[in-house]
């Protein structure tokens, strides 16, 4: 039998059943990880908000078209969460912690390359902690969301003029810390 | 194109999000043809580009579902409860309010029933006439009276107002009635609360 779509899963949810919605979080945990992940900086805190945005999604899921997909819907849900989140809180912790797992038997090369990836992802998401979070969240919602100006316009409430300074200026500045690291 | 008549970066950024024209597209064509300044600009912004896609998946360690789905359990809630709640007590005012005017009517229909079957009034236009003919003798009153003022003969010829087909006592209670449901059903309303306004939580 194949496996319920996420239309009928969010359907269903939609009417109180919360393992419908369960399936929903193990489908796409891992993007919305990724997104508070990239807004927060930190393994933990964007486990937590990863979390805290499926069950606001789950609140929510009255303005959600089931018509649409809901991946991007949740991801946006989770960008927008954690966007308000800094931007009521303190700057955020840099992650500290090794985000490439080697096996144990992996020869030295690979353990070099592994490094190296390590060191680039690290330089790449310290250079996108360093903005501030309007500028975080354009990058996130365009580049990892491949959301369109206006979309992006409409999901954090601001003009297009808005959306196209912000994205310039964050890229401009990422462009210059990348350059300067790299 | 900037004062040197390069293209801007503003104008580069459009040109790599696919955001332009089909006229402007083809003129920064165009110009990135000839122009290795800002071919060199074009690549270094693109580099940014190629650079965030390479941003690996971060794995998850661990599955949230469970504690995703024990939280909604314990909760209990139906998902967006508050707004089909809001939504059937703003259902429950307005069928109110509509029962309301349905029984409004109901009482006020015998009496026009009776009015139109009277002919008490069969010109409908008889009361705007006769406003009218009260404004008239009330400005000739005004203006024609001995005393300066007119205050003493305008005060002596106003007559109390009346509407030929509807008794006080039903007026009375029209109107009451309709305060009552106006309030309450503005009560609901208010209870109900306002929609929530931040638009960065959808």
């Amino acid at each position: 039998m194949d496996p319920p779509s996420d239309r009928d899963l969010a359907v269903r949810a939609r009417h109180g059943d919360a393992g419908a919605y369960g399936e929903l979080v193990e489908r796409y945990q891992t993007s919305v990880f990724n997104v508070c992940y990239r807004m927060m900086g930190n393994r933990q805190e964007a486990e937590d908000m990863s979390q805290e945005a499926f069950i606001r999604g789950y609140e929510r899921l009255a303005t959600f078209d089931p018509v649409r997909p809901f991946g991007p819907w949740i991801r946006r849900v989770a960008a927008n969460y954690c966007l308000n989140r800094l931007a009521v809180n303190r700057p955020v912790t840099l992650p500290l912690e090794d985000e490439h797992e080697t096996s144990r038997g992996s020869s030295r090369r690979q353990v070099e390359q592994a490094a190296e990836a390590t060191e680039r992802t690290r330089e790449i998401l310290d250079a996108l902690m360093s903005l501030t979070p309007h500028y975080r969240a354009v990058i996130e919602l365009r580049h990892f969301q491949e959301l369109s100006y206006n979309e992006i316009a409409q999901v954090l409430g601001i003009s297009l003029p808005q959306v196209k300074s912000h994205l310039f200026r964050a890229r401009k500045l990422l462009g210059e810390m990348l350059r300067h690291d790299g | 194109m900037d004062e040197l008549g390069h293209l801007s970066d503003e104008r580069l950024n459009e040109y790599l999000d696919g955001v332009l024209s089909s006229r402007a597209l083809s003129q920064a064509d165009e110009h990135l043809r000839d122009c290795e300044t800002c071919t060199r600009r074009l690549d270094e912004i693109a580099e940014l580009f190629v650079t965030l896609d390479g941003l690996p998946e971060i794995h998850l360690r661990k599955d949230l579902a469970p504690q995703i789905v024990e939280t909604l359990r314990s909760r209990s809630t139906v998902p967006s409860a508050s707004t089909w709640k809001s939504t059937w007590r703003l259902g429950l005012a307005l069928a109110g309010e509509a029962a309301g005017a349905l029984i409004l009517l109901g009482l006020a229909w015998p009496e026009a029933l009776a009015w139109l079957a009277q002919g008490a009034a069969p010109d409908l236009t008889s009361p705007f006439i006769s406003a009218l003919d009260e404004s008239a003798r009330l400005f000739s009153v005004m203006f024609a009276a001995p005393d300066p003022l007119g205050l003493e003969a305008l005060l002596s010829s106003l007559s109390t107002p009346s509407i030929p087909w509807a008794s006080v006592s039903s007026l009375i209670s029209v109107l009451a009635g309709s305060a009552f449901v106006w309030l309450l059903g503005n009560g609901l309303l208010l209870r109900v609360g306002p929609p929530s306004a931040n638009r960065r939580d959808r």
